[in-house]
C-alpha cells in the first residue's frame, strides 16, 4: 500500500528503474540509483541512532545529494529538517538546538561554517560528510561520522520503518514575530494530498521535466520534487550559480527542456526583465506555476506573451497548509485587472473566511480572514504548542465534530465568480521575494546589538519584489553606530531576504497617540523620498 | 579611490557584510562561493550603473562577468571602452 512520502519513490523505481529522476549540472541520477542509493543511507542512519520521528538536519547546498538524503531520512522513519545552506551559521545552528537533531547531512564546509557557533549538541549521534574530509569534522563528542563513500557501501534495502501517514515527515522553519525562526511540522499525509492534487491538476506525466528553483527549505520545493518522483518524471535542479543570473536561466529553460517551471513571481518578473527572453520560443514549456506572493499583472500579462505556450497556475497557501486555493489563468487576462485572484480550494481541501463579526463571507465584495481545513493543514509548530493552540482553532462552524482548522491571518474577498482575492495581512507579516517575513524578527535581532536601543522595520510596497524593507534604528545615547556595523549584525543573525535595505538612524521612533510606533509615518516618510 | 577599490568596498561592506572591505580580496571567487545570490546582484549592478554612469547590458550579467571584483573591473573597463567607441 502505498502512504508514506517515499513511498513515491518505491513506486516509480518499480515502474521506470532507469529513467532519469534527478538532473543537475553534473549528474542524471536514475530511479534505481535514487532509490538505491537512499536506501543505504537510511541504513546508515538507523545503524548512528535515528529512530521513528528523529530529527535530522540537511544543510547542505541543493545537489542530488541532498534528495537523496530527504528520502533516505524518511525511510529510515526519521523527520527531515532541510536548513538554507547560505543562512547565518549563527540560525543554522539555532534550529538544530531547537529540534535537537539526533543526525546532520552536511559538507565540510557547512560544517566549519557551525564550529564557531553550535557549541555542544547533546543530542547528536550523527554526522554524514556527503564532501569533504570526515575526519576533521569535530563533533558529535560520543557517535559517529561517515563519509558518503560510507554510504554507497552500507548494506542496500531499506530498512524497516513502521510509520503512519500521519506522522510527521519534515520540518520546515520560518520566520517568526518573537525574533526566532518556528518550525512547521508536515506530515506525510499533509504533503501526499497536495502532491496529488497538484500533479493530477498540472498533468504530470513520466515524460515531464519539472525545475527546481526554489530552496529545498522553502515549500514550493515540495512540488518539484515530489510530484516529478510521484509521476516518473524528472526534476532538474538550478544550478545554484546560474540562479542569480536572469540572462543564463532563461536559456537554461530552454536547454534543459524543462516542460513545467514553478517559483516565486519575483524570479519571473527578472527572467522578464533582463533575462533576454525574446532568443527563445519556449515551445516544451507547458505550464508556469507561481506562489508566494502577488505577481504585478502588468509583468504577469507581458510574461505570458513570451511564454506562449504555457498553461499559468497562481497557487496560493501558507507554508501550514501546502497550497490550498489555486487559479488557472484565462490565457488573456481581462484588461481592467489589478490583480489575479487566488481562486478557488485545491480539492480535498476547503477554505472559508470570516469576517469580523465572526459570521462566514458569503456574498461577492465582503472581506474576511481565510481558514483552512482538510488534510494538508500542519500538524503544528515544533514545539510551541501555544502558538500551535493560535493558529489551528476549533471550527466554530462544525462545533458538533472537534475539528481544528488552519488560521492564515490572510484577509481575502470573496469575487463574483466565487473565487478569493488577496488583500492583506491581519498582523505585520509581510512577503518579500515570496518569503514570508516576520518584521518583529528584525526588529528583535537589531535590538540584541548592544548598541541599539530601540528600532522598528518597515515594508515599502515594491512592483518587483512585492516589499523592500526599511530599518529605523535608535543608538543608544553613548553608542557611534554605524551603517556597516549595523549591516554586519544583521547578516550575521538574519538570512539576506530578511535584512533591510536601508538604516536609517533616528534620536526616537515616532509614536502614535497611544504611545505605539508610529509605523504608518516612517512608511510614508520613506515612501514619500522616494516620490 | 579607484572605482576597483570602491567596489570591493560596496561588495564588501554593503552586500557581504562583512564589516570591514579589507576582509574581501580582489580575486575572491563570489560566484564559486556561493557569495552573490540575485538580490547581491541586483545592487552590484546598480552600483555600477551609478558609479560610472556605464550601462550594464543583459547579456553581461553572466557568471564569468561577476566572479570576482576584478573580473567586474574587467568588464566595466570593457564596457567604457566600447561606450567611447
Amino acid at each position: 500500500m502505498n502512504y508514506l512520502l517515499w513511498h513515491y519513490l518505491a513506486e516509480s523505481c518499480s515502474r521506470f528503474p532507469q529513467r532519469p529522476a534527478i538532473v543537475s549540472r553534473t549528474t542524471v541520477m536514475s530511479y534505481q540509483e535514487l532509490d538505491d542509493l537512499s536506501d543505504r543511507l537510511a541504513r546508515v542512519l538507523v545503524a548512528g541512532g535515528v529512530t521513528q520521528l528523529s530529527r535530522v538536519a540537511i544543510y547542505h547546498p541543493k545537489s542530488p545529494k541532498s534528495i537523496v538524503a530527504m528520502l533516505g531520512v524518511l525511510k529510515a522513519g526519521g523527520v527531515y529538517v532541510p536548513i538554507d545552506p547560505k543562512a547565518p551559521p549563527a540560525r543554522a545552528s539555532y534550529i538544530l538546538k531547537d529540534c535537537s537533531v539526533t543526525a546532520l547531512i552536511a559538507t565540510q564546509d557547512t560544517i566549519d561554517s557551525l564550529s564557531d557557533h553550535l557549541g555542544t549538541l547533546e543530542s547528536l549521534r550523527l554526522v554524514v560528510v556527503t564532501e569533504g574530509d570526515p575526519a576533521v569534522v569535530p563533533f558529535p563528542a560520543e557517535g559517529h561520522v561517515w563519509s558518503w563513500s560510507d554510504v554507497e557501501r552500507a548494506e542496500a534495502g531499506a530498512p524497516t520503518s513502521a510509520g503512519v501517514e500521519t506522522d510527521p515527515a519534515y520540518i520546515l522553519y520560518t520566520s517568526g514575530s518573537t525574533g526566532k525562526p518556528k518550525g512547521v511540522i508536515l506530515s506525510h499525509r499533509n504533503a501526499r494530498a497536495f502532491v496529488n492534487w497538484a500533479a493530477d491538476t498540472v498533468g504530470v506525466m513520466a515524460n515531464d521535466r519539472l525545475s527546481n528553483h526554489a530552496p529545498l527549505h522553502f515549500d514550493l520545493s515540495v512540488f518539484d520534487i515530489y510530484a516529478a518522483i510521484r509521476c516518473g518524471a524528472s526534476v532538474v535542479l538550478v544550478p545554484d550559480q546560474l540562479a542569480p543570473f536572469p540572462f543564463e536561466l532563461s536559456k537554461w529553460i530552454e536547454s534543459e527542456r524543462i516542460t513545467v517551471w514553478y517559483s516565486v513571481p519575483s524570479a519571473l518578473v527578472r527572467l522578464l526583465l533582463a533575462g533576454g527572453m525574446d532568443r527563445f520560443e519556449y515551445q516544451g514549456l507547458r505550464a508556469v506555476l507561481y506562489a508566494g506572493e502577488p505577481f504585478p499583472v502588468k509583468y504577469l500579462r507581458e510574461l505570458m506573451t513570451k511564454m506562449k505556450h504555457s498553461v499559468f497556475y497562481n497557487l496560493y497557501g501558507p507554508t501550514e497548509t501546502n497550497v490550498c486555493t489555486y487559479y488557472r489563468l484565462p490565457r488573456e487576462l481581462p484588461v481592467d485587472w489589478l490583480d489575479v485572484p487566488i481562486g478557488e480550494a485545491c480539492s480535498n481541501t476547503k477554505v472559508f473566511a470570516v469576517k469580523d463579526d465572526g459570521e462566514l463571507v458569503s456574498e461577492p465584495g465582503q472581506t474576511g480572514e481565510l481558514f483552512v481545513r482538510g488534510p494538508t493543514v500542519m500538524l503544528g509548530y515544533w514545539n510551541l504548542p501555544g502558538r500551535t493552540d493560535k493558529a489551528l482553532i476549533k471550527n466554530q462552524f462544525r462545533s458538533e465534530y472537534d475539528e481544528r482548522v488552519y488560521r492564515t491571518g490572510d484577509i481575502v474577498r470573496l469575487g463574483q465568480d466565487g473565487t478569493y482575492t488577496f488583500v492583506g495581512r491581519r498582523d505585520s507579516m509581510i512577503k518579500s521575494r515570496g518569503y514570508r517575513i516576520e518584521l518583529g524578527e528584525i526588529e528583535q535581532v537589531l535590538l540584541s546589538h548592544e548598541g541599539i536601543q530601540a528600532a522598528a522595520v518597515v515594508a515599502v510596497p515594491d512592483p518587483e519584489i512585492t516589499n523592500k524593507l526599511m530599518a529605523f534604528v535608535v543608538p543608544n545615547g553613548k553608542a557611534h553606530l554605524t551603517d556597516a556595523e549595523v549591516r554586519a549584525h544583521s547578516l550575521a543573525h538574519l538570512p539576506r531576504y530578511m535584512v533591510p535595505e536601508e538604516f536609517k538612524f533616528l534620536d526616537s521612533l515616532p509614536l502614535t497617540p497611544t504611545g505605539k510606533v508610529d509605523r504608518r509615518s516612517l512608511a510614508s516618510s520613506v515612501m514619500e523620498v522616494e516620490g | 579611490m579607484s572605482f576597483k577599490e570602491r567596489l570591493r568596498e560596496f561588495v564588501g561592506v554593503e552586500v557581504l557584510g562583512f564589516g570591514d572591505a579589507t576582509r574581501l580580496s580582489e580575486d575572491e571567487s563570489l560566484i564559486s562561493r556561493g557569495l552573490i545570490d540575485s538580490l547581491a546582484l541586483m545592487k552590484i549592478v546598480t552600483f555600477i550603473e551609478v558609479e560610472t554612469a556605464v550601462h550594464v547590458p543583459d547579456a553581461e550579467v553572466i557568471p564569468a562577468n561577476f566572479e570576482s571584483i576584478c573580473s567586474i573591473d574587467s568588464m566595466v573597463s570593457r564596457l567604457k571602452g566600447q561606450s567611447r567607441t
